[in-house]
């Protein structure tokens, strides 16, 4: 055959073949039954269930063949309708940061089996979701499509193990809180639970959606934003030291970040995986007297990130009951485990968060206060003092007066060189940490001082020290003195040698002196612009006026005086001491006794002396002499002969009702050979010897059972000496109308 | 005719070769679909990518000027005719000239740009720089909101038809008066019905091409309210569609429809029978893309592929394509 039949041939061969085979083929080899509409339905989404490649199992001209799965739900199975074109998850699901697909879960994660993986092992959309999901009773808008119910968050959990348990598991509490989700949180997608007050996984994580780590619906990171949507009194943490992004930016939580990364709350707190005390992020101490106090330690220690803020020297206290002490303040107080507890149990401490807020409360005090000046204290308005009144109610009556150095001192700095404007009213004087002493003076004391607590005031009390108008100087009433030895018993406060309070301790300015009050009968009274003090207030303990009974404290029997004609506020009101006080000023004590800068010695006798020959003698003359308030009383006689070796052992003891004390005419102390002085038979502090009380009030004429005489005077004394004759000799020396010329021995 | 041509996979087109003829013929009876699917091959121009969050959709003026909506990010950006940026129109928001997830655009004979401005249930225009020029809000469908998902007007800017998208409809505004002129369809499989029209085109002012997703179909009606033809269906063969995305007819009446989930941009006829598959020139197969979805050929038969997962912008010259 030629060319042309061959090809001829060929071409009716293959129109044969055609025909034929295409023929047979169709009746041999029937195609399945199809029912495209409802298998559309499924294979909209199964896409390997679509009859190409299901039943022919094979690809097309446009796509390859896809093997038949189990899961469909792919992630471009799923974008292909939340692209917008059906619903539109382009902003949610597909922007950003979600719940990771493509990857396996992480190591250790049991995945339950309902929750299919890929068949590399990793998450993929199917993984959660399925068109066939459960219904929830979230609502469809929420949980439509997921496998499993996730009624607050109950689906999370069943991979995310370990989330729950709260703090004492170390993760954020979840469950129904104090307070409400914050509004700004949910119309950013945070979901709550079936409570209102429900705080469940989606409440801060979004699966979907979120542009922060961990698919937060916040910021986390920098400034924790998240956190300080509901923790909002929080934020004043920010910018402050004890923002670490600023004061440590290099450092390192418990899980290696950086505090940029970790945001500023995760410097020091993990919402998992934390600490159980404060959900802390940073190591603590297995044990620990404190859990409080720890978590401030754990950066304010020698090799911590706040070295130069140790707790060195000497501290406030911490670790005691405020309760106990009669304390009520408005503050937060702790037990030994770190749980802020109610006031009222008896395991309440007071702790370093007692004081400190270590996120600074308070954006309107951050406004006014620049760290780290504000040294994290809870108080308003900048003025710590207004934290320490909070215990110390009474120290506080300080402010206003002479001893609030804003005041009267405003340049005089304490040992850190601030000023009391710097430090405050109470910094100025007393440091709560640092400081070089027990009882937390803030001003340098002498190293080699013999008695602290009279030191303290006179680090400013003292010639060139910041109060020299009032130094102790002259004829004072004497400190450092038992006054026990002395048979007298107080409850005045005495002061051991380190300067602390103790029973059986000797006397000190405080005790006398309140240094934070000035007038003891009304503390509302802060004494004014720098006055000039009297008996009623000079930060005196107790009052001196008008009634004595700061004096009498000690001086119980001296204290009698009042009332009586020896009361100079009744019997000479105008009638001044050497100090131009008036006994209305100075007090009945004060207008005998000068107890500060006096001119005289003995007695500190407050008045000029009068005649006599005996010192004791010529104290009574001051006011019993011609001139004197006393001039009304004037004996014509009163001097017992001299040097007739009278001797009184056995009646020297004030205690015993024989008492006669005779007196060196030179010093005026207690002798027990000597001459007769006036108050040998007088008690000047007390009108009658048989009523141990004040007196009446009234200008009375006194007979020989009262008038200051002692007890013994008219029933023992004379006689012991002079027999039956006592009586004519008491007249002698007493009454010049009975005196009569001696008879000649 | 047209300035490109159809050409035949793995066989060689030789007018007088008898042989050839018999082998076509074998072929067509027993070959699979690979031996004999229609490309029409496309020559890469350029892309432009790496500025985009998830664009949808793209106009191109008459200037060239090429407009992509950059749902996400909330703004259409402006670029030149051989890509290179020219300016950005809205933010995210509520307000005048912003946005909240745009998805659909179209542009008229002078220029003016018409966004579906999707989540803020309105259709914005703006002048060809950019400049607002008015919105006018698409009501809700018996407490539904509407859900505009494009917009497609006519050359002259008198009115415009939208798509909602959730409330399987497509609406009709008169520009000038902001009102809705009539509302067509309900959800359905029928003519007439729809399962979530998504992109549309507006062929010669007559004939509009509407996606309709979820029946896997082109559906198109004329503005006279009329039926006119579906074009597609379901399946996974060609002229078929998976996910249908994007529409456009070429100034021959060609239809291009992209479908996101295959990842192919096919062709079709004016009386909706399948045509040809875009084809890449340089592999001699079908052209792969990623997630295509809104598709624009211009007068100078550029074709203009918006790939919503990549965010990017292929360009293709349809002229002189092999």
């Amino acid at each position: 055959m030629n060319r042309s039949s061959t090809y001829l041939l060929f071409l009716l061969f293959l129109l044969f073949s055609t025909i034929f085979l295409h023929h047979t083929s169709s009746l041999a080899d029937q195609p399945p039954p199809r029912n495209p509409n409802s298998a559309k339905e499924c294979a909209i989404c199964h896409y390997r269930w679509i009859d190409t490649f299901f039943i022919d199992g094979k690809g097309t001209d446009l796509v390859p063949y896809e093997e038949t799965t189990k899961a469909v739900a792919s992630q471009e199975m799923c974008f292909s309708c939340h692209d917008g074109s059906v619903a539109d998850s382009r902003g949610k699901v597909y922007n950003d940061h979600r719940h990771p697909i493509n990857k396996p879960p992480p190591p250790g994660m049991e995945i339950p089996a309902i929750f299919p993986l890929d068949d590399k092992g990793n998450m993929q959309c199917f993984t959660c979701h399925t068109a066939h999901g459960v219904s929830s009773e979230m609502g469809i808008e929420r949980a439509v499509f997921i496998r499993a119910s996730n009624d607050n968050s109950s689906m999370c959990m069943m991979c995310h193990k370990g989330k729950e348990g709260g703090p004492a598991a170390g993760n954020h509490p979840i469950g129904t809180i104090k307070r409400p989700i914050p509004e700004k949180m949910l119309s950013r997608g945070s979901v709550e639970g079936s409570d209102k007050k429900q705080l469940i996984c989606q409440t801060c994580h979004t699966v979907h959606g979120s542009p922060y780590d961990n698919f937060l619906v916040d910021n986390n990171r920098d400034s924790a934003q998240l956190c300080l949507d509901c923790h909002e009194e929080k934020g004043g943490v920010l910018n402050t030291g004890h923002d670490l992004r600023r004061s440590a930016a290099n450092s390192k939580n418990s899980k290696g970040q950086n505090p940029e990364k970790s945001g500023i709350c995760g410097a020091c707190h993990l919402v998992h995986g934390a600490k159980k005390v404060a959900l802390w992020a940073r190591e603590l101490p297995d044990k620990s007297e404190n859990r409080i106090q720890d978590l401030c330690i754990s950066c304010h220690n020698r090799q911590g990130l706040a070295p130069e803020k140790l707790l060195k020297g000497y501290a406030h206290p911490v670790n005691i009951s405020l309760k106990d002490k009669g304390m009520t303040p408005d503050l937060p107080v702790y037990d030994l485990k770190g749980k802020q507890i109610p006031f009222k149990s008896k395991e309440a401490l007071l702790t370093c968060l007692t004081c400190h807020d270590p996120h600074q409360k308070g954006t309107d005090r951050q406004a006014k206060m620049t760290p780290p000046s504000s040294s994290f204290l809870r108080v308003e308005g900048g003025q710590p003092e207004r934290l320490c009144r909070q215990c110390h109610v009474q120290q506080a009556r300080i402010v206003g007066s002479d001893h609030d150095l804003r005041n009267t001192g405003p340049t005089t700095k304490n040992d850190r060189g601030q000023s009391a404007l710097e430090s405050d009213v109470c910094g100025v004087c007393h440091l709560v940490h640092g400081a070089q002493t027990e009882n937390l003076w803030a001003r340098n004391v002498p190293g080699k001082s013999t008695f602290p607590a009279q030191d303290l005031c006179l680090t400013c009390h003292k010639s060139k020290g910041e109060a020299d108008k009032k130094v102790i100087g002259g004829h004072s009433h004497p400190v450092d003195i038992d006054p026990a030895k002395k048979g007298i018993n107080t409850k005045l406060p005495l002061y051991d040698k380190q300067g602390k309070k103790a029973g059986n301790g000797v006397i000190a300015c405080l005790t006398c002196h309140n240094p934070h009050q000035w007038n003891p009968q009304k503390p509302e009274d802060h004494g004014g612009n720098n006055p000039e003090g009297n008996a009623k207030n000079s930060f005196l303990r107790l009052e001196v006026a008008p009634r004595p009974v700061l004096c009498g404290n000690c001086h119980g029997a001296k204290a009698y005086v009042e009332k009586t004609d020896h009361d100079l506020t009744i019997t000479a009101p105008k009638a001044k001491n050497m100090q131009g006080q008036t006994p209305a000023e100075s007090g009945v004590c004060g207008a005998c006794h000068i107890i500060h800068n006096g001119k005289n010695k003995v007695r500190l006798w407050a008045r000029d002396y009068g005649i006599g020959k005996g010192i004791m003698d010529r104290m009574c003359n001051s006011c019993h002499s011609e001139t004197g308030s006393g001039r009304n009383k004037v004996p014509k006689v009163s001097t017992h002969p001299e040097k007739q070796l009278i001797a009184n052992p056995g009646r020297n003891s004030k205690d015993q009702a024989n008492y006669f004390p005779l007196f060196d005419n030179a010093t005026g102390a207690f002798k027990t050979v000597g001459d007769i002085a006036c108050s040998s038979c007088h008690d000047v502090h007390q009108w009658d010897p048989k009523q141990a009380s004040q007196g009446t009030g009234n200008n009375l004429e006194g007979k020989a059972t009262n008038s200051f005489l002692r007890i013994q005077t008219y029933n023992m004394i004379c006689k012991d000496c002079h027999g039956l004759d006592s009586l004519f000799r008491f007249k002698y020396y007493h009454d010049s109308k009975k005196r009569k010329p001696m008879p000649a021995p | 005719m047209l300035g490109w041509r159809t050409i035949l996979v793995k066989c060689r087109w030789q007018r007088s070769s008898i042989f050839s003829v018999a082998i076509l013929l074998w072929l067509t009876a027993y070959g699979s679909a690979a031996y004999g699917l229609e490309l029409t091959m496309a020559k890469h121009l350029f892309d432009i990518k790496g500025t985009f969050n998830q664009p949808s959709d793209v106009a191109v003026a008459k200037n060239g000027t090429i407009y992509v909506v950059d749902g996400v990010n909330g703004r259409i950006q402006a670029f030149s005719p051989s890509g290179s940026y020219l300016f950005t129109i809205g933010r995210p928001g509520t307000g005048p000239g912003e946005f909240a997830f745009p998805l659909g655009m179209d542009i008229d004979e002078s220029g003016r740009i018409y966004v579906a401005d999707s989540r803020n249930h309105r259709i914005q225009i703006f002048t060809a720089k950019g400049d607002f020029i008015s919105e006018i809000p698409v009501p809700d469908d018996n407490g539904n909101k509407a859900d505009p998902t494009d917009v497609a007007v006519n050359d002259s800017g008198k009115w415009f038809f939208v798509a909602d998208n959730n409330n399987h409809r497509i609406l009709k505004f008169d520009i000038g008066s902001k009102k809705l002129v009539n509302s067509y369809g309900k959800p359905g499989a029928e003519k007439w019905e729809f399962r979530y029209p998504f992109l549309m085109h507006l062929h010669h002012n007559k004939d509009l091409y509407i996606v309709d997703v979820i029946n896997t179909r082109v559906q198109v009606v004329n503005t006279e309210g009329k039926f006119v033809t579906f074009v597609g269906g379901w399946g996974v063969e060609k002229g078929q569609f998976f996910r249908p995305k994007g529409v456009t007819v070429d100034k021959k009446g060609l239809a291009y429809v992209s479908d996101s989930y295959m990842g192919v941009i096919q062709l079709f006829n004016i009386t909706g029978t399948f045509h040809s598959v875009l084809g890449d020139p340089v592999s001699g197969g079908v052209r792969k893309f990623t997630t295509p979805v809104g598709l624009f050929v211009d007068d100078s038969m550029r074709l203009y592929v918006v790939e919503m997962l990549p965010g990017r912008l292929s360009v293709f010259s349809l002229d002189n394509a092999q």
